[in-house]
């Protein structure tokens, strides 16, 4: 019966996470830019390679992004690349109504994410619960979505861009056996 | 006799011009010791956080003349002597605007990317047949744009040559003590980044948007005002349909109205980048974009636009972050043109 409970306990959390934490679209994504380098053991290298290519696509398509965005970049080997963009690089155009970008690279490294498939792994494991008894936090909830697509060819990146729905209170109560 | 005389005459000259150079100098020292001191002993910042304790008591006599608004910093002549007084100051406030220098003088200054553009595009209308009229429109245009990327250099022309890490260091070493601070930015800033890794109390990260706003310090409430960037309608939007709005956009100018400020009274630092970068160039005839950059679609949108700002200005009176989350454009506005 106990065990039962905490299967059904586990059930539940699972569905919350998926909830708030999914879906992750970024795995589906075809096209990867070929790029080189140990993402986790380096991290100017991979700023470095995700400056180079998004600030062009900054300045292309200035309105699009603001302050505080938080984008993934997806490279070739699998490797996805999580960032924000500073409000520190931005100044507000109150003429054109644009957000300009400024030369310095606006993107802020936050984590890399090893790859996407292992991350909903993780993120949707029933197990990472367990050992929590009964607790509530406030989650930012959202979603990955398909930006743009860069390049053509051979080499070409994808961004994806998380689209918020907003912050909610999540309360647990898991039971582990 | 007279080659003699000219030697006399010639060395007279040169010790004349060696007394005015070094009277001017002490002069100079005199009439500005605090540029004098700030632009000195400024160094590549350490890797790990502030100012040792030696160089405290140094800093706070370096911090004197910080403005009650920091964001006048922004007005100075000398942008790294600005940049140096704020950074060694104690003022999360002057910290923001130490970053905001660093951010566009070391771009400016490390980057020769719009100098080769405004001359590349310089060199194109000068061997085209274009229409007189329009080509003249945008080489005045693209003057001014060449005109204010030269001020801002020389604005900041302390910064060259630091090269472009240096710059990021000191911009992340500013961040992470702007972060770690107590007081109306810091409290943004670390709640904010709790409920965005959903280990956050809502409520608090709320109470803290809201004093920062109720603050009289500009700084701090455009921090919070950017903080609220992830909350507002547009982030629940797919990325195709961000472009046709942009609540921050409508935010800001709803928080300029409320604060008594303007687009036309940008500080210099600023109006200097909307230039050069985004080609909008004010000057005392006003605002030109040059022909070949207009305003964005949202000019389609511009009464749904002004809703919005009207809506976030009344938001912001009531000093209510939850009800400027909830802020939506109205379609029916859209549905009546």
């Amino acid at each position: 019966m106990r065990k039962l409970l905490a299967a059904i306990s586990a059930f539940v959390a699972t569905i919350v996470l998926a909830a708030t934490y999914g879906p992750f679209p970024i795995s589906s994504f075809a096209l990867r830019q070929q790029v080189s380098g140990n993402y986790a053991a380096d991290e100017g290298a991979n700023f470095g390679l995700a400056s180079a290519y998004f600030t062009s696509v900054l300045q292309t398509m200035p309105n699009r992004y603001k302050p505080s965005d938080r984008i993934r970049i997806l490279y070739n080997d699998g490797v996805v690349a999580e960032f924000s963009l500073k409000a520190a690089g931005a100044i507000y155009d109150p003429f054109r109504r644009v957000w300009m970008w400024s030369p310095t690279p606006p993107l802020e490294f936050k984590k890399v994410v090893k790859t996407a498939q292992e991350q909903a792994s993780y993120d949707l494991d029933p197990a990472w619960y367990c050992g929590t008894t009964s607790s509530s936090m406030t989650v930012w909830t959202g979603y990955w979505g398909q930006d743009t697509v860069f390049g053509s060819g051979g080499a070409v990146t994808i961004t994806a861009m998380w689209i918020s729905t907003g912050p909610v209170t999540v309360y647990t109560k898991v039971q582990c056996v | 006799m007279r080659l003699g005389s000219a030697v006399r005459f010639r060395t007279l000259l040169a010790a004349v011009v060696v007394l005015a150079a070094a009277f001017a100098g002490w002069h100079f020292l005199l009439a500005a010791p605090g540029q004098i001191r700030a632009s000195t002993h400024i160094e590549a910042p350490e890797a790990g956080g502030g100012p040792g304790p030696e160089r405290r008591a140094e800093s706070v006599a370096a911090a004197e003349g910080i403005p009650t608004d920091a964001r006048k910093l922004l007005d100075e002549q000398n942008l790294f002597a600005a940049f140096g007084r704020a950074r060694d100051s104690q003022r999360p406030d002057a910290w923001v605007i130490a970053c905001q220098i660093a951010d566009v003088c070391g771009g400016v200054t490390n980057d020769s990317l719009y100098r080769n553009e405004i001359d590349r595009r310089i060199g194109e209308l000068n061997s085209t047949n274009a229409m007189a009229p329009e080509r003249e429109e945008e080489l005045r245009h693209l003057s001014k744009r060449k005109a204010a990327l030269a001020e801002l250099e020389r604005r900041c022309a302390g910064f060259r040559g630091l090269g472009r890490p240096w710059t990021l260091n000191a911009i992340r070493e500013l961040e992470t003590r702007t972060k770690q601070s107590e007081g109306d930015i810091g409290r943004v800033l670390q709640t904010t980044e709790l409920v965005e890794n959903g280990r956050g109390d809502y409520g608090q990260w709320v109470r803290a948007l809201s004093a920062a706003i109720g603050s009289r310090n500009t700084v701090a409430g455009e921090a919070a005002i950017m903080a609220m960037a992830a909350s507002l309608f547009d982030q629940r939007l797919p990325p195709g349909e961000r472009t046709r709005v942009s609540a921050l956009g409508a935010l800001t100018e709803a928080w300029w109205q409320v604060t008594g400020q303007s687009g036309q009274d940008l500080p210099a630092l600023e109006r200097l980048s909307l230039c050069v970068v985004g080609g909008s160039c004010i000057d005392k005839d006003g605002v030109t974009y040059g022909s070949s950059v207009g305003r964005t679609d949202l000019a389609n949108d511009e009464r749904e636009y002004e809703d919005l700002v009207a809506q976030y200005a009344e938001g912001l009176r009531r000093n209510d972050p939850e009800s400027i989350f909830k802020v939506q454009p109205r379609r029916r506005i859209d549905s009546k043109k």
